[in-house]
């Protein structure tokens, strides 16, 4: 009621000519004078179609979206090959990382590791046969998303692969990935010799099946609550991964036990996943995976769905937008390379690890992996503050993730393309670098952002779809 | 000549500040041409208006910075961009409010609002493109709004004050320039007693001598709600104004009301009138320029600024008052009037003020004088070239068209100096007639900068043996930060005819046209 501001003490926030609030403060105003500018980069078309939304049945389903992240259960349930286990995977398809690109746009370590998916296949023999075959349009490339799955960097996905299976246990939404390589010459970075080739076929042999009938002997591995525990530990889950690892070690090995595998392929494979810090990358991705897939398709919400780059291309998905891309160039990565490496050997920004960001972890997460700034550069201030900016561009917190350093603050989540435009905040990544020269590796790590023209489009569309809905 | 353009991208600083500091740096030994401001289209036109664009300022977005400088040499460019290096770091944001928690730097309403410490009031001077935003984040955080921008499109004004009646809102604006609110002044307002007449206004500085003239006839204000220049269009329908009547036939403290306006649309002005006969207190009505035949049941119908403010103290006090006017002396007016040349026939009324510049021509249009201006109440009174003035002109230099890319005149009464002087030495020049807004919001000496201008003007009339008559119409209070006395103090000196009220100013001008006109047809038939 308007009356009741009749008598009661003004106190006024000023934005504009700063004269006003001088003469508030003279007047014994209590008065915050903002430190303004434009909002969405003073893009006018932008501004409206953020207005357009800033209504309360947005609120509510983007509060849906979140409710559902919150209440997602991914449980680590089995391996399995790919064909038979992907939706829509065929002997002729190879997933990859990011949003759809067709072979001629494709990065250096993209084409390697689909040159190297094609000789584990025995498509071909040789690497120009394969870079013949890959051009052919015999092959149909597709993103790993559109078949509920992740990969890190190129994220290669061929059908003879094998997959963890995931399965949201109160949803019952699968998600996949497949299995971390380790460091060095692997085919996610694009390496395609026999030793790569050698690794992915004991993995396929060895390691998968002996993963799967541990698994089986369980009833499923809680990967949330893995989680929460590994962010307790210092790890963020996208770069450090070295805590949840050996987490799932614990959880994985009485089983790995009792299961009737042979002793030598038994140490092999722990020593294996002991060996790789980044093995559960591979398992906090299709987590992440699972719990966002859930909010997907929720009319009008604003809510992001998934972040995913394929080194050329930067892409999104929105839940009130369902499938729809919304892409960008793939930015560089700024961060600490290796020795003997120079920005020249940088590859734009790739993978789907940035699922962990979408949500609420890896740069999210920063505040709850301090650490992780010694391998992606800055101090243990920029983490924090890394992470208190992303509560600024998300719908809430997470009710299963928390930050012990923020007062055990819930996890930002659910990022809102109406709050990344209007404040132009972009989410934070971090996020390893790959070689452009397929088969060299990792070159270094550090912090990235989504380019604008992912938020920018889908916020218009956003308001080009529900924009005249009714009732605010 | 030395040219110098730069880009410092996304630094963004309010326009007011930038407008002055480019006013500033102009002013230096040398310095030709300078702009500071944000790169938005009408800046990038300004520039290349200059000669001073880029490719860079043309690919450059509002929230990056342009500085352009034109100077005679390179020392005086280099001075030029060194001064606004240095105005550039005086301002720091954060709370103004003396003694406040530190460091916090708030860069939106949001943040505000999530410190739950009963921020209740948005004041909004943003660019008018991105102000709909804002305020609708203020209104949906639960704070009433004064809205000072203009170039807020209809639709945007229609939303947010939809959006305000549904969450019980003030929404004051856009364009609405002074509000009083629990006796603090919004914007641009004088300092005056709290009383028991409530004001809803669509106008500015009409709201200012309202208030002014209450005060001064010894009543006072409980609330002044601005409802911003539109506002009572057809298209807006008169929502704030609504509103804000609603709520102050509500409030106990309110026993008579005052409704204030430029001319309204007569469809919104029959349903404000409908809606006012129906409060159960006094109102008074003062439509400006409209003539009103409709059935005015209990409603007072007020001409002018002063004679509202009589109506609504008389209700008030249940007597007649009268209006002391502290500084008025017409002693000299009789012997100036006699000295005047027979050209000198007509009055050039420079204004800050809209609603006073509007004033004033239906003051001259009542006795039968014709009248030119850049804001006409008729088409037919148009001015062909508002640089030039022609019989009896009356000029709004706060109108969009002097407005463009620097302050409003009451913010820096320096920019109307130069048409003061201009038109006080045309030959046909009998009265000059000006307004001089105190009060908070405005500049901190407005007579002392006006007194400028008419020094200039009065040393090179008495060069050519001859003067003018000089009539200043002061919108101020014992309360404004200014202070009242040296201000009028400084108009006196000057030879100045000084009145508190508008109308009475606008009246003498009259008076003297009048009497011009009347000696120089006596001197003609002398002549013949």
């Amino acid at each position: 009621m308007i009356r009741e501001l009749f008598g009661a003490e003004i106190k006024a926030v000023n934005l504009g000519s700063k004269d006003f609030a001088d003469d508030l403060a003279l007047q014994g105003v209590a008065t915050i004078n903002l430190s303004w500018k434009p909002a969405a980069r003073g893009d006018k078309q932008l501004l409206e179609a953020v207005d357009a939304l800033t209504r309360d049945d947005v609120d509510a389903a983007n509060q849906e979206a979140l409710r559902r992240i919150n209440a997602a259960q991914p449980y680590l349930i089995g391996v399995g090959r790919a064909l038979d286990t992907l939706p829509g995977m065929s002997q002729d398809t190879i997933l990859h990382a990011g949003p759809p690109i067709t072979w001629e746009r494709m990065c250096g370590p993209l084409r390697g590791a689909i040159i190297g998916g094609l000789l584990f296949e025995g498509r071909t023999h040789t690497a120009e046969e394969a870079e013949t075959l890959a051009a052919s349009g015999t092959i149909e490339f597709s993103p790993c998303h559109e078949h509920d799955a992740v990969g890190p960097m190129a994220g290669v996905i061929t059908p003879s692969m094998p997959v963890f299976i995931l399965e949201n246990r109160n949803g019952g939404n699968r998600s996949y990935a497949t299995m971390n390589e380790g460091l060095g010459k692997v085919l996610r970075f694009g390496a395609y010799g026999e030793e790569v080739l050698e690794r992915l076929r004991w993995m396929r042999d060895v390691l998968a099946p002996a993963v799967s009938k541990a698994l089986a002997l369980s009833d499923g591995i809680d990967l949330k609550a893995l989680i929460a525990q590994a962010l307790h530990m210092g790890d963020e889950v996208h770069n450090r991964n070295r805590a949840a690892t050996s987490l799932f070690i614990r959880e994985i090995l009485p089983y790995l036990l009792q299961a009737d595998i042979p002793d030598a392929e038994r140490i092999a494979v722990v020593e294996f996943i002991n060996s790789n810090d980044h093995f559960f990358l591979n398992l906090s991705m299709p987590c992440s995976k699972a719990m966002l897939d859930v909010a997907g398709g929720i009319e009008k919400s604003t809510v992001v769905t998934c972040m995913c780059r394929n080194g050329t291309d930067f892409g999104i998905r929105v839940a009130g937008l369902g499938n729809r891309w919304f892409t960008g160039p793939a930015e560089e990565v700024k961060g600490l390379l290796f020795p003997g490496f120079t920005d020249a050997d940088k590859n734009p920004d790739m993978g789907d690890s940035s699922i962990t960001e979408t949500a609420g972890l890896g740069g999210f997460a920063m505040a709850a992996s301090i650490a992780i700034v010694q391998f992606v550069g800055g101090t243990p201030a920029d983490a924090i503050r890394y992470s208190e900016k992303m509560y600024t561009i998300t719908t809430g917190e997470s009710q299963s993730f928390s930050i012990p350093v923020l007062g055990f603050r819930g996890n930002p989540t659910g990022i809102d393309v109406r709050k990344v435009v209007a404040q132009d905040t972009l989410p934070q990544i971090n996020t390893g670098i790959a070689s452009r020269e397929a088969g060299v590796g990792q070159v270094g790590a550090g912090l990235v952002n989504p380019p604008w023209e992912c938020f920018h489009d889908a916020m218009l569309a956003l308001a080009d779809v529900y924009g005249n809905a009714q009732g605010r | 000549m030395q040219s110098v353009t730069l880009v410092k991208p996304n630094q963004y600083s309010d326009s007011v500040s930038l407008m002055r500091l480019s006013n500033d740096v102009a002013a230096l030994e040398g310095v030709e041409d300078v702009l500071v401001g944000m790169a938005t289209d009408l800046n990038r036109e300004l520039l290349a208006g200059m000669g001073a664009a880029t490719a860079e300022t043309d690919a450059a977005t509002p929230n990056d910075l342009l500085i352009a400088v034109v100077a005679t040499d390179k020392d005086a460019a280099d001075r030029a961009l060194e001064a606004i290096e240095q105005g550039m770091s005086k301002k720091k944001p954060g709370r103004a409010e003396a003694g406040a928690a530190g460091e916090t730097v708030f860069e939106r309403i949001d943040q505000v609002a999530e410190l739950d410490e009963g921020f209740n009031m948005a004041v909004v001077s943003v660019p008018g493109t991105y102000a709909a935003h804002e305020c609708q984040a203020a209104l949906r955080d639960g704070m009433h709004v004064f809205l000072f921008s203009d170039n807020v499109s209809v639709e945007e004004e229609l939303n947010l004050k939809a959006l305000a009646r549904e969450k019980g809102l003030l929404m004051m604006g856009p364009d609405c320039g002074t509000a009083l609110i629990n006796g603090i002044a919004l914007g641009f307002a004088n300092v005056v007693r709290q009383g028991d007449i409530g004001i809803a206004a669509a106008s500015g500085t009409g709201l200012q001598q309202l208030t002014q003239l209450i005060n001064a006839m010894g009543g006072g204000i409980t609330q002044a709600i601005g409802v911003g220049g539109r506002d009572l269009s057809a298209a807006i329908g008169g929502r704030t104004m609504l509103a804000a009547l609603e709520a102050l036939s509500d409030d106990e403290a309110t026993r008579v009301i005052v409704v204030l306006s430029k001319p309204p649309a007569p469809e919104v002005a029959s349903t404000v009138l409908e809606v006012a006969k129906g409060i159960g207190k006094p109102v008074v009505l003062c439509l400006l320029g409209r003539e009103l035949d409709a059935d005015l049941g209990a409603l007072e119908l007020a001409g002018n600024l002063e004679e509202a403010a009589a109506a609504a103290v008389r209700l008030s006090s249940g007597s007649t008052p009268s209006l002391i006017d502290p500084f008025y002396d017409e002693s000299t007016f009789p012997a100036t009037l006699a000295s005047l040349r027979p050209t000198q026939r007509f009055v050039r009324g420079i204004f800050c003020g809209g609603t006073v510049c509007d004033e004033a021509m239906v003051c001259f249009r009542s006795v039968g004088l014709p009248i030119r201006s850049n804001i006409p109440l008729s088409e037919a009174e148009r001015l062909e070239d508002v640089h030039q003035s022609v019989g009896n002109t009356f000029i709004d230099m706060g109108d969009d068209y002097f407005t463009r890319g620097k302050p409003h005149p009451m913010i820096d009464p320096s920019l109307r100096n130069r048409r003061i002087v201009a038109d006080a030495l045309q030959s046909d020049t009998a009265v000059m007639l000006v307004d001089v807004e105190l009060g908070y919001g405005s500049h901190p000496d407005p007579a002392g900068v006006l007194v400028e201008a008419v020094d200039e003007a009065n040393a090179r009339l008495a060069g050519e043996g001859r003067t003018v008559v000089w009539i200043a119409s002061v919108i101020g209070t014992e309360g404004d930060p200014q202070g009242f006395e040296p201000q009028c103090n400084k108009l006196l000196d000057a030879g100045m005819l000084v009145s508190i009220s508008n109308i009475r100013a606008a009246r003498l001008a009259a008076r003297a046209v009048t009497a011009a006109g009347a000696q120089a047809e006596a001197a003609e038939g002398r002549q013949q």
